[in-house]
């Protein structure tokens, strides 16, 4: 009789013993974490004119983006030198405050940055994008990736047109076109 | 009384010359079967078991049973009743043996029968063909559940609860591994399948009593080890588990098996450990076995290059634990600190990436894997590669 030697035993995996873990669920709240901390870092290196610091302290978001959450959550959190931030989401270019003081354009809507420097010329509004060429065309602030590590380009002409004073500090860390 | 016997003995003397040569024909069969012409046998056996009188002999069955089962001994793999009809005449023969002159030889035919039925299944096993071999060994404990003493027996038992579980009926497999338990079969498998059963079940005073009392028979058993290892795991007795593992390591320290499961428990004591109460303490325990675990899998990893679990738990860890670190920063951090955090968890996604390609090499359709490159790829600002993965995923919906 064949003997049941050569019968393979299988370890059955029916409890954890080889657990796998999963990605964290939501892999775009990193970036979106980031952005929105440099935002708020912004908020205190970078100095408006006199006009833009009383009232709520606008935060514009112009395009689809899921940053509006954590921005929401900011706003909620933090103030701006004791001011209440408020997030404000555009449908179009038309509806932006005269106040603004920042205005976020999503990746999507990118090709609306040259609309948006027109229509906000003349006013203190510090653009911020996130697309590879951007802060050379004009955005205040341009969100970057080199090498993989989120980092950031600050154009400082569009920032003194603008009107915009930016602490050296910040400049240590940015991408200065 | 006496008139009875007298016709009885007329009715014997009536009888004799048709019954006689009926009787020749069991003979005549039986010398066939002697000369190796099992089928010449059959011919004669097949009238003799169709008269009157022999057929309610259980020598006509016994041997109407025997020479079917030489026909199929010598042509086993040919489709045919052989075997079932076999069975079936040694059953009539064992009903029909009052006085048990050939039940036992009947029995050993019967336990040969259910031996062919056991090989097959044994044959189908090793094949993977599951269902089939489940099938067989069930058919092998029906035969010979008569002789339910049997090693044999208590071995097909087991084996069909061992398949079961493979094929993933557990209730069937625990009513099996609990006959083989209770005919004393003695394999540290059935101990640390059965406890997994009564662990699935909620059971966990009942799975750790048997593995205690495997592990009294068994001491040395890795898969019992283990299994006691995974149930302390259950329990959260993290101290009890580490104890244990450390031990099996230093017995079993190139065993895949049991370096897994030390991933495991290093990652579980590091995630409990990162929702402690005393989180500085939890930060820095969090931080050593998060090493112990990279250090474990990297040892998968030389004994198994192309180990799966090792290269995506590797995958995951630096990708979840550099996710971590940039959603644990809070809106006050400067953005001179952010930079070096994001230097660090930049590195991390990076080395989290040859792993997960990799297991993403050995396991194209693991949907966890395509979303933790997703992640990856999409934290690293390579958005086309993200899209791409997002895509596969969407296409397994």
């Amino acid at each position: 009789m064949r003997k049941v030697w050569n019968i393979m035993l299988f370890i059955v995996v029916l409890v954890g013993c080889t657990h796998v873990a999963t990605a964290q669920n939501n892999f775009k709240k990193p970036e979106n974490r980031v952005q929105s901390i440099y935002i708020y870092n912004f908020t205190k290196y970078i100095q408006w004119p006199e006009e833009y610091n009383t009232g709520d302290f606008v935060i514009g978001v112009l395009g689809e983006t899921d940053l509006v959450e954590e921005l929401q959550k900011l706003a909620r959190e933090k103030k701006v030198n004791g001011r209440t931030i408020l997030i404000k989401k555009y449908a179009s270019l038309d509806n932006i405050d005269k106040k603004c003081c920042i205005l976020y354009i999503a990746s999507t809507s990118s090709n609306l940055l040259s609309n948006a420097l027109q229509k906000t010329t003349g006013r203190s509004t510090l653009i911020i994008t996130q697309k590879d060429g951007l802060g050379k065309i004009g955005s205040f602030i341009n969100f970057v990736s080199v090498n993989g590590k989120p980092k950031f380009e600050i154009n400082v002409s569009a920032l003194e047109r603008g009107k915009l004073r930016c602490t050296q500090q910040l400049m240590t860390i940015a991408i200065v076109i | 009384m006496q008139r009875r016997i007298y016709l009885l003995l007329l009715l014997i003397g009536l009888i004799v010359p048709q019954a006689f040569g009926q009787v020749v024909l069991v003979d005549k069969a039986y010398d066939y079967l002697k000369k190796n012409d099992p089928q010449k046998a059959r011919e004669f056996i097949d009238i003799a078991s169709e008269n009157e009188v022999t057929s309610k002999d259980p020598k006509t069955w016994y041997l109407k049973g025997f020479i079917y089962a030489e026909l199929y001994k010598g042509n086993p793999t040919q489709p045919s009743k052989l075997r079932e009809s076999a069975l079936a005449f040694l059953a009539t023969s064992i009903q029909l043996d009052s006085r048990g002159m050939y039940t036992k030889d009947c029995r050993a035919v019967i336990d040969f029968l259910g031996t062919t039925y056991y090989n097959e299944a044994v044959d189908a096993f090793n094949s993977k063909q599951y269902s089939q071999a489940l099938t067989k060994f069930k058919q092998c404990i029906a035969i010979k559940a008569d002789a339910s003493a049997s090693d044999e027996y208590a071995e097909a038992l087991y084996y069909a609860g061992h398949t079961s579980l493979l094929l993933k009926d557990v209730p069937n497999a625990k009513i099996y591994l609990g006959k083989a338990l209770s005919m004393n079969y003695q394999n540290p498998a059935l101990y640390e399948e059965l406890a997994i059963i009564y662990q699935l079940e909620g059971k966990n005073k009942m799975a750790s009593q048997l593995l205690e009392s495997g592990r009294i028979k068994f001491p040395e058993d890795k898969g019992l080890r283990i299994a006691e290892i995974n149930l302390l795991l259950s329990f959260n007795e993290l101290v009890k588990a580490e104890v244990q593992m450390e031990k099996l390591l230093l017995v079993e320290p190139k065993n895949v098996d049991v370096l897994l499961v030390a991933g495991t428990l290093y990652g579980k004591i590091a995630q409990l450990d990162s929702i402690g109460v005393n989180p500085k303490q939890s930060k820095a325990r969090a931080e050593l076995y998060f090493n112990k675990r990279k250090t474990i899998y990297q040892r998968v990893l030389a004994l198994q290059a192309n180990n799966f679990t090792a290269n995506y738990n590797l995958g995951i860890m630096y990708y979840n634990q550099a996710v971590d670190l940039v959603n644990a920063q809070d809106f006050d951090v400067d953005a001179i600190q952010l930079n070096k955090v994001l230097e660090v968890s930049t590195g991390m996604f990076k080395e989290a990436l040859p792993f997960m390609n990799k297991a993403n090499q050995i396991a194209p359709n693991d949907k966890n894997t395509l979303i933790a490159l997703e992640g990856i790829y999409y934290n690293l600002n390579e958005k086309e590669k993200s899209a791409q993965m997002r895509e596969k995923i969407e296409s397994m919906n």
